[in-house]
């Protein structure tokens, strides 16, 4: 690492209190073409002292509402071109294709739709009453109490694999009314803070737009994070993903510090017998499954990488070959090219080519999408557009390969949901959704097991 | 007519063995490479696999090795499930895949664990060598009878090369290790002390054999925790019973310490991991043992990777400070190459001559071999010697190599001192919410 006063390539720019932060040194991060230089840090202006209110404390949420949606216009048009630049930036440094990232961005204003926002409010808090004032409730014993879901200060620390996750963190933060410190994640170093200069860009000054700065740091960087991961700076740290950050944030857990994680997870999908009652229905799994299986290349926590399918073998070598087939279709959040396969699990997979009948796989390791037919689940992860199918001779057998690790389920045909989702949740799975529909949870619903916006807040009680 | 194979293994037993010169050893090497290439391709399928994906069907140069090169995940690609399942037929067929073994010469009837099947491939004239490493799932490494001939000739002849030491059973032995198992460096131990030592004077850190089933306990507790089959208490017992062993072992070896703290003046053979040389020192250190003490005809083998437990930097500059005047085995090697490259008296790791030297980029697709002069890469080889497997691997070490000739005054390849892995140089700083299982139950077995 070292301190330069001015930088050639990747640059990132960082927001402070809503401005943009300029001047001053820059800092070389990286590596080879993965380098990249950022402003270095002023730790005094990363904290809003709790000697006074955060800005927008005590901002009406519909006016917090109405301010999002106009964000969510400008970044439908940016006619400022700060997504654009973003993008361009976004290329050298996501590990996901351009025409990934272009439609990606293209629709990252949906975050932002008055509906979505209110369902939010409406679903996990109750309504706006306990977030823009106190709630009478009356206890047991007849009293009257009132509570308030206070505005917090969060450290969030943010997942880079798909875009949607800055959008979705700036949204809950303002939300919540609090103050907000985004660590930006070094593969993704230009969303959140394009993001937030829009939205200062459409009110400049405003009391949210100053509850918010994103910077970078490396992770795990203890001259950081030991000075900023306090109590007397912060509430909760919001950490998404990655067991290193996980386990990183749990040192600074204590009391007065809370951890709210969206932990790493993985999401398979399970396939009924009604799929093989048609060609028609064969075609239309394999789409759906595809789908979910390529959720931003694969790289998402939802995208499915093992598929149980109910039948014989080759029922299954059927779908496998169909599937296959579909993981090379470009969608809306993947290419028809994804990423090599990398050589180790390249390796792996040469071992199971050589094990016919037993194993069978489909495609070849140019990122266009590869399946492996296997009698149980292999050791191994699939990434990158892998997929393993595994026949099972019911759904339910199935169920034992879900755990606490297993984050969204996709089941086909929908009307199996219901005969399995309790077994799934039992087992530790979060989102039981019809096959097709992983991809873009909708808001207002709960995420990794919790109300986001409802665990963000502070709630406080008047007894 | 000789083969190029064997007259390369018959080297070892030349008396220059590291003198050959370059451009001669380079063609022989050559054509030894195509005789194991097509032989190796007829038996072995995961190696006709790729010969076929890559379009690679004679080897006209050593850039034509890359795309064969095997890498460790290859030697333990068989799913755990297998295991657990008591899978055994279907882990043989994996086996053949990888090595020559064949599904009719093992004998499967009655295997009750991955010891008994480990057991039978044996009995059936081969040896699984296994490698564990820190997930605990294990790589198997065929040798067959010829390859095992070959290592005993590499320890008679070339045990602490460039002065080999004459092969007289003169020594007190203490082998840091158990008293079988299909470990290489426990056949290496108890070969060096066969050859070097008195029979009736060695000490084993215990009696008992290594089980690869205790070696792979915690992958098959891992596995079976992911599918939520572990109960509390076997997690429990698991976790005490790696304290008493560590434990037990701790009383072995301070038992040791006492005998050799006795018979420093004696000449000894002292054989072990690094991480256990490393406890031993610092124990006799203890005692008041000074560095530089032992008797001179003493005989020291240590190496191996440190599986993960945590090593000062300085370990090895502690180790030579400690055994200074004593004759040790100075090599840097891996159990998927025969033999070692050997230390020279410039402190330079020279190539034997049955090993061809690939040095490729990081990602381990270009081969970056100069004519002369020095490369840093990713240490690759093909081992031509072998004739249980398909001597082709890519490692996970960065090395320097020197291709001109060494300060020592012998040709080259010889590999520079500072070896690193890759996987011990820092990652990146990427967070995805995409997760395996692993995270999840990782960290409860091994804190």
């Amino acid at each position: 690492m070292t301190t330069t006063t001015r930088t050639s390539g990747t640059t990132v720019v960082h927001v402070v209190h809503g401005d943009v932060a300029e001047g001053g040194p820059y800092i070389d991060h990286g590596r080879g073409d993965t380098a990249f230089s950022a402003p270095a840090l002023d730790l005094n202006r990363l904290v809003w002292p709790r000697t006074e209110p955060g800005p927008a404390f005590n901002v009406p949420s519909a006016e917090i509402v109405d301010l999002l949606v106009e964000t969510g216009e400008a970044l439908k048009t940016d006619r400022q071109g700060l997504l654009a630049e973003a993008l361009a930036a976004m290329v050298r440094v996501s590990p996901l294709p351009a025409e990934v990232l272009e439609r990606a961005y293209a629709v990252l204003w949906r975050s932002f739709q008055r509906p979505s926002l209110r369902a939010q409010i409406d679903h996990e808090l109750g309504g706006p009453d306990v977030l823009d004032g106190w709630r009478e409730v009356r206890l047991p014993e007849g009293r009257l109490a009132s509570v308030r879901a206070f505005p917090p200060r969060l450290v969030h620390v943010i997942a880079g694999n798909a875009p949607g996750v800055a959008a979705m963190s700036v949204v809950r933060g303002a939300l919540t009314k609090g103050v907000n410190l985004l660590k930006l994640p070094s593969n993704d170093l230009f969303t959140a803070t394009a993001i937030l200069r829009t939205m200062a860009k459409v009110a400049p000054g405003h009391p949210v737009v100053r509850s918010f700065s994103a910077v970078y740091w490396r992770g795990g960087d203890t001259t950081v994070e030991s000075v900023l991961f306090r109590p007397q700076f912060f509430d909760k740290l919001v950490a998404w993903g990655g067991e290193a950050t996980i386990r990183g944030a749990l040192q600074y857990v204590g009391p007065g510090f809370e951890l709210v994680s969206f932990d790493p997870k993985t999401s398979i999908s399970v396939i009924g017998r009604e799929a093989f009652a048609t060609e028609e229905a064969l075609t239309e799994a394999a789409d759906a499954a595809a789908a979910d299986a390529t959720f931003f290349n694969q790289q998402a926590c939802v995208a499915s990488r093992f598929q149980f399918v109910e039948g014989s073998d080759e029922d299954a070598d059927r779908y496998a070959a169909l599937l296959r087939e579909r993981l090379g279709v470009a969608r809306e959040f993947s290419s028809a090219d994804g990423p090599r396969v990398p050589a180790e699990l390249r390796e792996e997979i040469d071992v199971l080519r050589s094990m016919e009948p037993d194993y069978r796989v489909w495609g070849a390791y140019d990122g266009r999408g590869l399946v492996i037919r296997s009698p149980e689940p292999v050791d191994f992860h699939p990434d990158g557009k892998i997929v393993n199918v595994i026949p099972v001779a019911a759904l339910s057998d199935a169920v034992t390969h879900a755990g606490v690790a297993t984050q969204t389920v996709g089941v086909y045909p929908d009307a199996r949901k219901t005969e399995l989702r309790d077994a799934l949740a039992c087992a530790g799975v979060q989102r039981v959704v019809s096959l097709g529909r992983a991809g873009g949870m909708p808001p207002g619903l709960s995420h990794d097991g919790f109300y986001p916006l409802q665990r963000l807040m502070r709630w406080v009680n008047d007894e | 007519m000789t083969s190029a194979r064997e007259h390369i293994r018959n080297l070892v037993a030349s008396g220059d063995t590291f003198d050959q010169p370059a451009k001669e050893l380079r063609e022989l090497q050559l054509d030894a490479a195509r005789e194991a290439f097509a032989a190796h391709r007829e038996r072995i399928p995961l190696l006709r696999t790729r010969a076929e994906e890559t379009g690679v069907h004679e080897i006209t140069a050593p850039a034509d090795l890359v795309p064969l090169l095997f890498s460790h995940t290859s030697y333990k690609s068989y799913p755990v499930s297998l295991i657990t399942a008591g899978r055994w037929d279907r882990l043989l067929r994996w086996y053949t895949t990888v090595s020559v073994v064949e599904s009719g010469d093992v004998d499967l009837d009655g295997v009750a664990d991955i010891d008994d099947w480990t057991d039978r491939i044996t009995a059936a004239g081969h040896r699984p060598y296994i490698t564990s490493g820190t997930s605990g799932k294990v790589s198997f490494l065929n040798c067959d009878g010829t390859d095992l001939r070959f290592l005993h000739d590499i320890l008679e002849n070339l045990t602490c090369w460039p002065d080999p030491l004459p092969p007289k059973p003169t020594r007190r032995a203490y082998l840091l290790a158990p008293a079988s198992g299909p470990m290489r460096s426990i056949d290496g131990f108890r070969g060096h002390a066969d050859v070097f030592a008195r029979p009736e004077e060695t000490h084993l850190l215990t009696d008992e054999p290594l089980r690869v089933s205790e070696l792979m306990s915690s992958a098959l507790l891992r596995r079976r925790m992911a599918e939520g089959t572990a109960t509390p208490q076997e997690i429990g017992s698991f976790e005490a019973a790696s304290e008493t062993r560590e434990q037990q072992l701790g009383a072995a070896l301070t038992q040791i310490v006492d005998d050799i703290a006795a018979h420093r003046d004696e000449p000894l053979l002292i054989a072990g991991m690094n991480n256990q040389q490393f406890a031993l020192i610092q124990a006799l250190r203890e005692r008041g043992v000074p560095d530089g003490s032992l008797h001179p005809d003493t005989l020291v083998l240590s190496g191996g990777g440190n599986k993960g437990r945590a090593l000062p930097d300085d370990y090895q500059q502690q180790l030579a400070a400690f055994y200074l005047g004593v004759r040790r085995v100075r090599s840097y090697g891996m159990t998927e190459l025969q033999g070692s490259c050997l230390a020279c008296e410039s402190g330079r790791y020279h190539v034997p001559p049955w090993v061809i030297p690939l040095i490729l980029d990081e990602p381990g697709e270009t081969l970056l071999n100069p004519e002369h002069g020095v490369v840093e890469g990713r240490f690759a080889f093909l081992d031509v010697s072998l004739s249980g497997r398909w001597g082709g691997l890519i490692s996970g070490d960065r090395v320097s190599v020197d291709f001109s000739p060494c300060d020592c005054g012998r040709p080259g390849p010889a590999v520079l001192p500072d070896i690193r892995r890759y996987g011990d140089l820092g990652g990146d700083d990427k967070i995805t919410c995409a997760a395996t299982l692993d995270s999840y139950v990782r960290g409860m077995i091994h804190g």
